[in-house]
């Protein structure tokens, strides 16, 4: 590289200073490569004649450390396992308890969910309880179990199992004298003429059919 | 002797030999180099083992220095004292290097005076007017011998940086050393 004369001369400065510096003192440069020495034992230079050989032999420079610890780890792996099959091995009955435990659990659990209803009313099925029992009922579904205001029940009705509405209209023969002012049980102006004709209905307490309007539609009194 | 090809080689394979005869091929221009841009015996000393352990610590993981043996322990030498002069900027004084310069000599010359203080001049305009890139260039390229394309490779920059840094780092030893030049022209 061509330089000015006057960078020349100042590159014949620069390269007069190579040998101004001072060399390494003998015993630091001692101590220093006995250092080196030891740190090339320590990283694994001197770890075995076979190993060292190995290495000699042209083989790559961190295959060796790196088989060793592959073989280290599969060894550990191994040793592993093979506790574990023993373990497995001996407490095998345990084992298996602990298995069988876990599934009756898990059949208990399946009893245990919530009971299906085969029958919709059940209570009417099974016994000939008294109607007054049903609006104290307990725990069951049946819609009459709630009690409709103003609707009593009727405990002469022999419906079984017929809707008990039909028979929330009570029965005015049986009543104490007090029929409130229901359709047809109005009370009944004193009869002038008797008239075979317009023959007012029969109130029939048995027949359960004690709504019904009185036929015809024509006054009385005619 | 091995050459550097084998002996790179050995050394990769963990010879034992040739990792012993690196060291003391490089261990003493190490140190100079290092000495040179701390100037600070102890610290150079330092770096010389701290270069060597990581070579080792390389060449034990399969890596290290393919080719150019000498430019990678520069380059770590390097990299080493930038570090620390990031650390402390640990600037000792230039003694260090002029103080031996004439060692063992009792009556100097006329033209080893004026060498002397010439040289004094110049080491103190690259300690103090040169910036840290052009100081490790000239002291790589003149002091150490190392080519524009090894010097590109142990600073980590491209050969046309490296030549530019060069140029103007000489520019200003130059211009710190016009009086003296000067003088000497007359």
């Amino acid at each position: 590289m061509e330089f000015d004369p006057q960078d020349r001369k100042v590159v014949e400065l620069l390269t007069k200073l190579k040998g101004t510096n001072e060399g390494y003192p003998s015993d630091m440069l001692a101590a220093r490569r006995q250092a080196y020495l030891n740190n090339m034992a320590r990283v694994g230079l001197g770890t075995g004649t076979a190993l060292k050989q190995t290495l000699k032999n042209g083989n790559a420079a961190g295959a060796a450390p790196i088989s060793a610890s592959t073989l280290l780890e599969v060894a550990l792996v191994v040793a592993m396992v093979a506790e574990a099959s023993a373990l497995a091995y001996f407490y095998r009955d345990k084992i298996v308890g602990v298995f069988q435990s876990t599934s009756t659990k898990s059949n208990v659990q399946e009893i245990a969910s919530p009971p299906a209803i085969t029958s919709p009313f059940p209570e009417l099925e099974i016994s000939e309880v008294p109607s007054s029992a049903i609006p104290t009922g307990t725990a069951s579904e049946m819609p009459t179990s709630t009690q409709v205001p103003g609707v009593a029940d009727d405990p002469t009705s022999n419906n079984n199992g017929a809707a008990t509405s039909t028979n929330s209209t009570p029965d005015p023969s049986v009543n104490n004298g007090n029929n409130g002012n229901h359709y047809g049980q109005t009370p009944k102006p004193e009869r002038t003429k008797d008239n075979n004709d317009n023959q007012p209905p029969e109130d029939n307490p048995g027949n359960g059919n004690n709504d019904r309007p009185p036929q015809g539609g024509k006054d009385k009194n005619h | 002797m091995r050459d550097g090809v084998g002996l790179l080689k050995a050394a990769k394979n963990l010879d034992e030999e040739a990792l012993t005869a690196i060291f003391d091929q490089f261990a003493p221009a190490i140190y100079k180099y290092t000495l040179r841009l701390c100037h600070d015996q102890i610290v150079a000393d330092n770096i010389v083992g701290d270069v060597f352990a990581q070579l080792l610590e390389q060449f034990a993981a399969g890596k290290g220095p393919r080719t150019n043996l000498r430019s990678y322990l520069y380059q770590t030498a390097y990299h080493l004292v930038v570090d620390r002069s990031r650390d402390s900027q640990h600037n000792a004084p230039l003694e260090v290097a002029i103080g031996t310069y004439e060692k063992g000599q009792f009556s100097p010359t006329q033209t080893q005076v004026e060498e002397r203080v010439m040289m004094e001049a110049l080491i103190a305009a690259m300690n103090t007017d040169l910036t840290e890139d052009q100081r490790h260039v000239v002291i790589l390229r003149f002091l150490e011998d190392f080519s524009l394309k090894e010097t590109a490779e142990i600073i980590g920059k491209e050969v046309n940086n490296i030549k530019v840094i060069q140029n103007r780092g000489i520019a200003k030893l130059r211009k710190a050393l016009g009086f003296h030049l000067d003088e000497e022209d007359k």
